[in-house]
């Protein structure tokens, strides 16, 4: 790298520890049980227009049909102790009317680890009043690694009108547990930054916080005006002046999303979704086919207000503005590659606009106190490669943004280090991230190694950056992302 | 007929679809995905790997929707590390509790 690189710092960067879960859940939400080869919940549906069983087992099964002939299946309610008699379990294939049935069948995109076991609508498959569990037998089951057990038995949950907010509760908080990226990487991360001063520890800090938010949970106005939000941080900060990007921002954001589709086949596939068709026809499938034609099949307004502020020993104050912020994107669709063993998208800003005013500018009296308006533009490439059977992984992200000032703004003079300058016109931002992850375990932990470029300037202090940075990350080898 | 779940399979799936080529519904009824196993891996797994591309896949998945379900799906906590198969349980519940 030809650097002279006179000291080697070490990061310690303690991020979160998975926290352990002590009851496993399924996916599904409910109590399970520790036998490999089981099942591992079930719970009974009584609709107004349909009774129907889902069994999650504990592996994956070989979905062999001669496994689920109702002749080999036994159910029956708790307490009442009454049975579904084998001639009201459906087939995998019942008469297609709106009025029929649900089928039989393993779950295919499940890896057959799901089962629905489709009931007849009347008095045989009703539970008796006071019955709260329903109870399965199944004679056999061919696992998918070759292993035949039986007979599997399990016990479940009913859940009808009164009581379906509680199946609705336990699979939004599987959702809400599952691990993030965040809590199984970056245990304890290495960094080098390349140059490092002649004293003084070096490094780059990059953190971002984001909670967001639903107009799902809001009244029905504020979903026509936005989708989600998210209020959070992020802040940009080195330790040495050529690679300190001097960046924090804190604030609120409202993003809209207008999909880029065919309204009519988007239509047609909302129509099988809906209650009361009968099984979905190939014009669904035509419908989907023709979805998927577009490269570009999302635009995202996004609009905020935020706070910057220029970080600089334990101050935010030196210069801090106060910014509205409006942003277009278009998304590309995520692209395969090399046998769909990889993939690559990216999203372009085309035109986005930060209008504010200045808060704070406390390192001259001659500073910008003004208001500011900047337009902005940019893009962002996202790869990902992983072999086909292997665990090693290559992840790539970049990301430039080119603002241009129309106002002058406050900015670091470069001889003194101090915010007693101003700028205008043109200011790039780049930034990229190149991981690779090995399948080596070290103490459960997955190592790999990060590479990380960033140059140019960004407000409020327009610090001029160029940095290199090689790390280590350990990624936690727990990739449990299942709700357990 | 469909049941509440063979419905929330298949808008997921479909929502997939959208949000990222390389998923793929391959047949409907019954339904199968490729990858085979789509349900058992991430958003990231499969190119729905930041906020963008995850709000393509909430908002097609809304659209999908009955009516009465959407504000529930709007309000799914949803991250790249998601196992898409905890969608469909999830959408499943709330087609159920519409149709309860």
């Amino acid at each position: 790298m030809g650097c002279d690189m006179k000291h080697i710092s070490l990061t310690l960067v303690v991020l979160f520890l998975a926290a352990s879960v002590p009851a496993q859940q399924s996916g599904s939400g409910e109590a399970t049980q520790a036998n490999p080869y089981g099942i591992s919940s079930l719970h009974f549906k009584s609709l107004a227009r349909e009774r129907h069983i889902l069994v999650y087992f504990t592996a994956q099964t070989a979905g062999d049909r001669s496994d689920i002939n109702p002749a080999e299946i036994s159910i029956r309610f708790l307490p009442s102790k009454k049975r579904i008699p084998q001639n009201s379990i459906t087939g995998p294939n019942p008469p297609d009317t709106t009025a029929s049935s649900p089928a039989t069948h393993f779950v295919g995109p499940f890896g057959n680890q799901v089962l629905q076991i489709g009931l007849i609508q009347d008095d045989s498959t009703r539970p008796e009043p006071g019955d709260t569990q329903v109870e399965i037998a199944i004679q056999r089951i061919h696992f998918a690694d070759g292993k035949l057990a039986g007979p599997v038995t399990g016990l479940g949950a009913i859940y009808d009108k009164a009581n379906i907010q509680e199946l609705v509760d336990l699979t939004r908080k599987a959702l809400a547990s599952a691990k993030t990226k965040e809590e199984k990487n970056q245990f304890v991360g290495l960094g080098i930054a390349i140059p490092s001063p002649a004293s003084s520890t070096s490094g780059n800090t990059d953190i971002s916080f984001n909670r967001d938010f639903y107009s799902g949970d809001l009244a029905e106005t504020a979903r026509r005006v936005f989708d989600s939000g998210s209020v959070g941080f992020v802040l940009k900060k080195g330790n040495e002046e050529k690679s300190d990007p001097r960046h924090f921002e804190a604030g609120l954001k409202l993003r809209k999303v207008f999909l880029l589709v065919d309204r009519r086949a988007l239509e047609t596939i909302r129509r099988s979704i809906a209650s009361g068709e009968p099984s979905p026809t190939a014009a669904t499938l035509d419908a989907l086919t023709h979805l998927q034609r577009n490269f570009l099949r999302g635009i995202i307004w996004d609009n905020g207000s935020h706070f910057e502020g220029d970080v600089k020993e334990f101050k935010l104050t030196n210069v801090s503005n106060l910014v509205y912020d409006t942003v277009v994107q278009a998304a590309s669709v995520s692209r395969g590659f090399s046998g769909q063993t990889g993939f690559w998208n990216f999203r372009l800003m085309p035109v986005g606009l930060e209008l504010g005013h200045n808060l704070t500018a406390e390192q001259t009296a001659n500073a910008e106190r003004g208001s500011l308006a900047r337009f902005k533009t940019g893009a962002q490439v996202n790869l990902h490669y992983q072999a086909k059977g292997s665990v090693h992984r290559v992840e790539f992200e970049a990301l430039s943004v080119h603002r241009y000032l129309f106002e002058k703004e406050n900015a670091v003079d470069p001889k003194t280090n101090k915010a007693v300058a101003t700028t205008a016109g043109n200011k790039n931002w780049f930034e990229a991230d190149l991981r690779f992850f090995f399948g080596l375990l070290i103490l459960k932990n997955r190592p790999g190694l990060k590479v990380s470029y960033q140059r140019g300037y960004l407000p409020p202090t327009y610090s001029f950056t160029k940095s290199f940075n090689v790390g280590i990350v350990f990624e936690s080898a727990d990739d449990d992302t299942s709700g357990r | 007929m469909l049941s509440t779940f063979d419905r929330a399979a298949l808008a997921v799936a479909s929502a997939c679809a959208i949000a990222s080529s390389f998923v793929k519904v391959v047949t409907v009824d019954p339904l199968a995905t490729l990858p085979e196993k789509l349900f058992l891996l991430t958003f990231g797994n499969v190119g729905i790997d930041d906020d963008a591309h995850l709000a393509t896949f909430r908002t097609s998945l809304v659209s999908l929707l009955p009516d009465k379900v959407k504000p529930g799906a709007q309000r799914m906590p949803l991250t790249r590390d998601v196992m898409i198969g905890l969608v469909v349980n999830h959408v499943d519940a709330l087609i159920a509790q519409v149709e309860a």
